[in-house]
């Protein structure tokens, strides 16, 4: 079962979340101060409960005022195995690009990968909270590694 | 497991995550990787990944400017009560748990002692609840030696009616039969109806209480009676009135000490 936070630690993981999701400092502030006041206020007995809300709240406020910049429909998915020189790709970004890539991922791949990096709440809460099964969260996490690879090996437009 | 299913988990496995390392079904896949060794590129490729994009997310910090700000934000969120985990390591949670056992434990002991002091006592309270509704059979008026009722309770549909030793030269005010729980049950009043005697077969009912033949004084929140079993018949004496309640236990040693004579 996943556990109410009780400290700033739990905090920073959400305005990491916040933050990925918004691309911007002040809408994730706004969004985490007011989604925590909001638990503050709310009745909830269920500790775990209260938390899946709490996150539900902080991602739908974000969600409101920055839409994802692509869904499903404009990026080919994929599942398939990862190349074995995956990470290669990838340790030539910066941690800015890699997180402005993460930032462009569609969603719920974007939330689950996101999430599921902050360890923050177990697999079957992970689950429970994007309405989907255990397994297909496997394959949104595959997705969002497969869309990070095609961001950075993607050649710009007009590149010879 | 097969080997979808363990592809598909180990999809979900990330090193060093506490939570993620708790799920039943990625231990299973990683334990199934000896099994599936074509599995292997998938984990060397995903892990390296993953390790990047972990220490990407992690580099992200509450800013100075908000710091404070999160910081209040925290200390109220500790203090809140969903923050407040029902566990029973939780010393608030275990001093409930422990009390409402101690609880439970004192009264299911206090209902014990009290209702089950023998086998069928619950029984004898309910003949005598029985008694005080039986309206619909009125007493009797028979003035007679209390021992001398057998054929009268016989001519009543009721056998085996004799009384225990230390009733002799006592004589009933009133008599009267009812049934209860498809047994029949005798009474008898004395001296001048302060005392109720109900005389019933035990066995039907479980009764059973040891010495044989010795009065068991029983008081419940309702009333104060005496019971005994003798030859699997049973004899209970109470008190019509309150007044007489005080007197009972006099009453029964009076019982006791003629027996002896």
């Amino acid at each position: 079962m996943t556990e109410f936070p009780t400290g700033i630690q739990e905090l920073q993981n959400l305005y990491r979340f916040a933050l990925i999701l918004s691309n911007d400092p002040v809408i994730t502030e706004e969004a985490l101060d007011q989604s925590v006041q909001e638990a503050l206020r709310s009745a909830i007995s269920d500790p775990n409960h209260a938390f899946i809300t709490l996150i539900l709240n902080l991602r739908k406020r974000i969600l409101l005022k920055v839409k994802p910049h692509h869904t499903e429909d404009d990026i080919p998915l994929s599942t398939a195995d990862l190349p074995p020189d995956a990470a290669s790709v990838l340790s030539s970004r910066s941690q800015d690009e890699l997180l402005s890539a993460m930032h462009h991922l569609v969603e719920p791949q974007r939330t689950a990968y996101v999430l599921w990096h902050l360890d923050i709440m177990d697999l079957h809460d992970l689950a429970r909270l994007l309405g989907l099964t255990q397994d297909e969260v496997s394959l949104k996490l595959q997705n969002a590694r497969q869309a990070l690879l095609h961001a950075f090996t993607q050649q710009p437009s007009g590149t010879p | 497991m097969k080997i979808k299913s363990v592809r598909l988990a180990l999809l979900r496995f990330r090193e060093g995550s506490k939570k993620i390392a708790a799920d039943r079904d990625i231990e299973r896949a990683l334990a199934a990787l000896k099994k599936y060794p074509e599995l292997d590129p998938v984990l060397d490729a995903q892990k390296p990944l993953d390790a990047l994009v972990n220490a990407a997310v992690s580099a992200v910090r509450i800013p100075d400017s908000a710091q404070q700000k999160f910081e209040t934000l925290g200390n109220e969120w500790r203090t809140s009560p969903a923050s407040q985990q029902f566990s029973f390591r939780n010393p608030a949670i275990l001093s409930v748990v422990v009390s409402f056992l101690i609880l439970a434990f004192l009264g299911t002991w206090l209902y014990l002692s009290r209702s089950q002091t023998y086998p069928g006592a619950t029984e004898v309270e309910a003949v005598l609840d029985a008694e005080r509704n039986a309206d619909t059979v009125p007493m009797e008026h028979v003035v007679t030696d209390i021992g001398s009722l057998g054929d009268w309770f016989t001519m009543k549909s009721f056998d085996g009616y004799f009384v225990p030793s230390g009733f002799e030269g006592m004589k009933t005010a009133g008599a009267r039969v009812f049934s209860f729980q498809g047994q029949h049950i005798a009474m008898v009043t004395i001296s001048q109806s302060k005392w109720g005697l109900l005389v019933f077969p035990a066995n039907p009912f479980g009764i059973q209480i040891e010495p044989a033949g010795v009065w068991k004084i029983e008081k419940t929140e309702e009333e104060t009676f005496a019971v005994q079993v003798l030859n699997d018949m049973c004899f209970i004496v109470f008190p019509r009135d309150k007044k007489s309640a005080a007197a009972l236990p006099d009453f029964i040693r009076q019982l006791s000490e003629a027996k002896k004579l």
